[in-house]
């Protein structure tokens, strides 16, 4: 199942506090469990004007339906090819 | 009771043995003054690095803009994985690469560092864009909703 790196441009994200940060989560996760088991939230980073958010999903259209019905922007949805880390330079 | 006995054991010092404890104290003093300077030494040189020990670190996602970075071989991204961690270990300890999704045009990287500027130094010495460096605020997931 690929896994895809999803922009939310959100100003004033980093200032969220951590009730606004857990609402946003519980909003999410109710649309997630109404989308069916396919599509998985990973994690997110939550920086000053943006969120970096990576889903697991079948495809972009499943992306783009969770962030309609959950009310969040989607700026950028991609692909990840490859996931790489300090370990892929032994290889 | 007991004064008479330790002013005893005083008097019985010799004054050779007294002079061998002075110098073995003189002596020890200068070990540790030794060693004193030796860690700030250390901890100039690292400074200089711009690699402060035990800075505090932040964790940051640097939007690097690749053109057609999905198409890159394992073999080119072993390269690029090697010519990061090669310029990482001249910064010293303090800047660490997590690890960086791939996508069509762009690698998202997710680094723990003291401050942007190290970020944007490891890029410029590796040849690496760093379109957009954002500082983490959160990482929030499933348990957030909890």
């Amino acid at each position: 199942m690929p896994k895809y790196v999803i922009e939310r441009e959100l100003p004033g994200a980093g200032k969220l506090s951590a009730q606004e940060l857990q609402a946003i989560s519980q909003k999410s996760c109710g649309v997630l469990r109404d989308l069916g088991p396919q599509i998985q939230w990973q994690q997110s980073y939550v920086t000053g004007e943006k969120l970096y958010c990576v889903y697991i999903a079948p495809n972009e259209q499943l992306i783009r339906q969770h962030a309609q019905q959950g009310g969040f922007p989607a700026n950028r949805i991609s692909k990840i090819t490859t996931v790489i880390d300090p370990t892929t330079a032994e290889a | 009771m007991c004064k008479p006995i330790m002013t005893s054991v005083s008097d019985s010092v010799s004054p050779r043995r007294e002079v061998y404890r002075l110098f073995a104290a003189s002596a020890l003093l200068l070990v540790l003054g030794g060693l004193t300077n030796a860690g700030q030494a250390a901890e100039r040189s690292a400074a200089s690095n711009g690699a402060e020990p035990r800075a505090k670190l932040s964790t940051y996602v640097i939007e690097r803009e690749i053109k057609d970075a999905g198409k890159l071989s394992p073999v080119e991204l072993r390269d690029i994985s090697r010519k990061s961690r090669d310029v990482l270990e001249k910064l010293g300890p303090n800047i660490r690469w997590v690890q960086s999704y791939v996508v069509d045009d762009k690698i998202y990287c997710v680094y723990q560092a003291p401050n942007k500027e190290i970020i944007r130094r490891h890029a410029e010495q590796g040849g690496f864009p760093a379109n957009r460096i954002s500082e983490v605020k959160n990482i929030i997931s499933l348990k957030t909703a909890e």
